[in-house]
């Protein structure tokens, strides 16, 4: 079974730039995998992702989706298999209502009728837009048009999901709605790849994060490993989840750096605390 | 007391063309010198709210206005914005749809032409704000040369030169990552703690201004539900039904409350967290039990 | 097509040419253009051609004129081509149009890479066009290179959703272009009522204002108006000359 993206040694240049916008990058993503990548606005990682579905080309190196390399295909035969939703969804609505919204990518991929009806059907039912079925994208509120942009993706099936900050001005209860999301989508088996600077969020959903500063991975692994790693973050640029700040705050009363867990954190005070009434 | 700087009383606002109001009976007071942080859901109406005080609401959004709302002695529903904007500063949330032109310069320059004022004084005023936001290596850049974090500075920088009362921030830091998010809000407290200026902040990453905010309003569907100072309505059990997300430290708290660790006030940030820890500790350290 | 557009964009530069008030480059602009409009000849088009080069050289402008020469070669061989085959005097017709079409794109290409959007804006407030106007036309410029980003980001979210823009006969192909332009629309009509907005809490539409900048004509600007008339004049002669020889 080949790897779900394999990347080699890429090398990438925007056209009218010297610079090079992402160098040497490696990396793989198994099929049903759940990976974060993070890094601070600038970093390269939306120019990573737009490989994943060959809308920019390596200019050295190669990207390959289940075996493909990227090179040789179209942005229409691999978004069929990478669904990419852009951080804003307004940039992508232009139908009359959201069924038509959602018929799009079914259309062109070709779909028939009878099997655009059951999708659309399945897809307002699984993203709570029933009572929107007939009404136009625009009068969504930003919580709806996500979960719609999502759907939009989700529809044609494909095997991995790549989202671009997915959420930014988000509040809790739609992060949490996002967070069940993603847990269902990977029930599916499919791959999937979040690119985001909500630490927190990372923290909370993923056991894998790669970490890109300045147009390199400069870390690709374990969450509880890497967000706790001073070097790591400060190179990137990015702060750590709240709990681990706290526990690198109490460090010198011996609370250990390594934690990400609130409960962890708590136990650890909390034999602090028993610890000094001992004494 | 002083008179409040921005009067409320049984406000609401309906939009034109919308069936329901954004916003019911809000009535609130903010006095100068506060620090208020505005929270709640999508859609709550915290927007709404904070276009009312610069008189966009009801000047350049019609609508159905009902109720009384003073900004600094003016009613906002009798005086036109640009009136207003002498008083009440607002930066947005998108960086970019509020630089309007091709240099820093020309971006300050812009909003003290439209006080009217003479060129000796904007030439004064410049200097100043260039001097406290550090902006002299950028200031013949055009926008997009700009980061996110750069812009929001430079568009708050727009803002303080006109000697704003208040300035109301919406979601500023929205766009921007972790670090030049703190950036920005580190400037905030400043201005709000060495200028005096009023600071008014829309924002759902509470960790990030709740230790600068002595004031918290929670807003649900129209409504203030909540206000009082900050750690008073951190300190609620129920916030998050309203979705607001407290800070860890808080979450933290209430944890330790429950296994009968009593710290003497809500933590608003990781360093208060180690004080209030530190003394628990050592408090028990001292003690023979 | 998008890179060629660059081109056409104001570059700061310190040189004499830059540094003009935008006034005198404009009646450079206006006296060039109507000797290119009257000109039916190639001596006096070439010589035009001649003085648009020597002044994009004082404003070291040579490559980016290139590069904008560059993205309209193809209308240039179009025009050639269409006067070729419908005119009898052939080459020599097609030649002359080509050469009006250049020198006309060179000379208002000239103006605008060298004048910043808003000394123009500055200079037409001064000949009486409403502040409204012209701050409405410097901030349209002002968001191009944001309206060029979004088109860029519909056009990828949109293939991401298997848009192909190539397939298809030409009415296949017009239809395609929906799901970008409508997004486009959309996102730039709500993106002016963000700037509006924000225009009106800067204190924008205050009865009275102060104009902070301000131009002043040096004695360049004299000395670039008498040698623009001096031109002009001597051009128009040998274009008379040669009309009546």
């Amino acid at each position: 079974m080949p790897k779900a993206v394999e990347v080699r040694s890429l090398y990438f240049k925007y056209e009218d730039s010297d610079k090079y916008a992402l160098e040497d990058i490696n990396l793989e993503i198994k099929s049903g995998e759940k990976v974060a990548i993070v890094g601070e606005n600038g970093a390269g990682k939306t120019t990573l992702i737009k490989h994943f579905n060959g809308l920019l080309k390596p200019t050295k190196g190669y990207v390959k989706i289940f075996g493909v390399d990227t090179k040789q295909t179209t942005v229409a035969s691999l978004a069929r298999k990478v669904g990419l939703v852009f951080q804003n969804p307004d940039h992508q609505f232009f139908a009359e209502s959201v069924e038509k919204e959602i018929e799009f990518a079914l259309r062109n991929f070709g779909f028939s009728d009878t099997e655009i009806k059951d999708i659309i059907d399945k897809m307002l039912k699984f993203f709570g837009l029933e009572k929107y079925r007939k009404s136009s994208p625009f009068t969504l509120s930003g919580g709806e048009k996500k979960r719609l942009a999502i759907a939009s993706a989700l529809c044609y099936n494909p095997d991995i999901v790549v989202l671009d900050e997915p959420t930014v001005g988000q509040d809790i209860i739609q992060k949490r709605k996002l967070s069940l999301l993603l847990e269902k989508i990977s029930e599916m088996n499919k791959t999937i790849v979040v690119v985001t600077h909500d630490i927190d969020f990372v923290a909370e959903n993923f056991k894998r994060v790669i970490v890109m500063a300045q147009g390199r991975v400069i870390a690709d692994g374990e969450v509880n490993e890497i967000l706790t790693n001073k070097d790591i973050l400060r190179k990137a640029r990015l702060l750590p989840p709240q709990v681990t700040l706290c526990a690198w705050y109490l460090s010198d009363l011996g609370i250990s750096e390594k934690i990400i867990k609130l409960d962890e954190l708590l136990e650890e005070i909390l034999d602090l605390i028993k610890g000094a009434r001992l004494c | 007391m002083t008179e409040p700087l921005i009067l409320l009383d049984k406000v609401s606002f309906k939009y034109r063309g919308s069936p329901d109001y954004a916003i019911k009976d809000i009535s609130l007071k903010i006095h100068e010198g506060d620090s208020v942080l505005i929270a709640g859901p999508s859609g709550c109406g915290k927007t709404t709210l904070c276009r009312i005080f610069n008189g966009l609401i009801p000047n350049f959004y019609e609508g159905t206005f009902e109720g009384k709302a003073v900004v600094c002695g003016h009613d906002v529903t009798k005086t036109p914005t640009y009136i207003l904007a002498r008083y009440v500063g607002m930066v947005f949330q998108e960086p970019e749809n509020q630089l309007f032109f091709s240099t820093v310069e020309k971006e300050i320059v812009f909003g003290l032409e439209n006080l009217g004022l003479s060129r000796e004084e904007i030439a004064i005023r410049l200097k100043e704000v260039v001097d406290y936001f550090n902006l002299h290596s950028i200031l013949n850049k055009a926008p997009f040369e700009l980061s996110g974090g750069e812009q929001q500075k430079v568009a708050i920088a727009a803002c303080i030169a006109m000697k704003p009362k208040i300035l109301v921030l919406d979601e500023p830091t929205a766009n921007l990552d972790p670090v030049s998010a703190k950036e920005v809000i580190h400037l905030l407290h400043d201005l709000n703690r060495t200028l005096k200026i009023t600071i008014v902040i829309v924002e759902h990453r509470l960790e990030l201004i709740a230790p600068i905010a002595t004031r918290l309003i929670v807003m649900y569907k129209g409504r203030i539900i909540f206000d009082g100072p900050t750690r008073e309505v951190l300190s609620r059990k129920d916030l998050e039904t309203y979705g607001v997300a407290p800070p860890k430290t808080v979450e933290l708290y209430n944890k330790l409350c429950e296994k009968g660790v009593k710290l003497t006030k809500i933590p608003l940030s990781p360093q208060e967290l180690r004080e209030e820890i530190t003394g628990v500790v050592y408090a028990k350290g001292s003690r023979s039990t | 097509m998008l890179r060629s557009l660059q081109s056409f964009r104001y570059l700061k530069k310190n040189t004499i040419i830059h540094n003009l008030d935008p006034r005198s480059k404009m009646l450079f602009v206006i006296l060039l253009s109507f000797l290119i409009f009257i000109s039916n000849n190639i001596i006096t088009l070439s010589l035009i051609m001649f003085l648009v080069i020597i002044t994009a050289y004082a404003a070291k402008s040579i490559s980016q004129l290139l590069k904008m020469l560059k993205g309209i070669l193809p209308w240039i061989i179009f025009i050639f081509v269409v006067n070729y085959f419908t005119s009898e005097k052939g080459i020599l017709i097609a030649t002359i149009m080509s050469l009006k079409f250049t020198a006309l794109a060179t000379v208002f290409t000239l103006f605008f890479i060298t004048t910043s959007p808003e000394d123009f804006m500055l200079a037409l407030n001064k000949l009486g066009l409403p502040y409204e106007y012209t701050l409405a036309f410097t901030m349209a410029m002002r968001f191009v290179p944001s309206l060029a980003r979004d088109l860029q980001i519909i056009i990828d979210a949109q293939k991401s959703r298997g848009l192909e823009l190539e397939k298809g006969n030409f009415i296949e192909r017009i239809r395609r272009y929906i799901p970008i332009l409508v997004p486009l629309i959309v996102y730039e009509i709500r993106r002016s009522f963000m700037i509006a907005e924000a225009l009106e809490s800067r204190a924008f539409g205050s009865t009275k204002r102060t104009f902070y900048y301000e131009l002043k004509i040096t004695k360049n600007d004299i000395l670039f108006i008498i040698f623009s008339c001096i031109i002009a004049m001597v051009l128009y002669l040998i274009e008379v000359f040669f009309k009546l020889f």
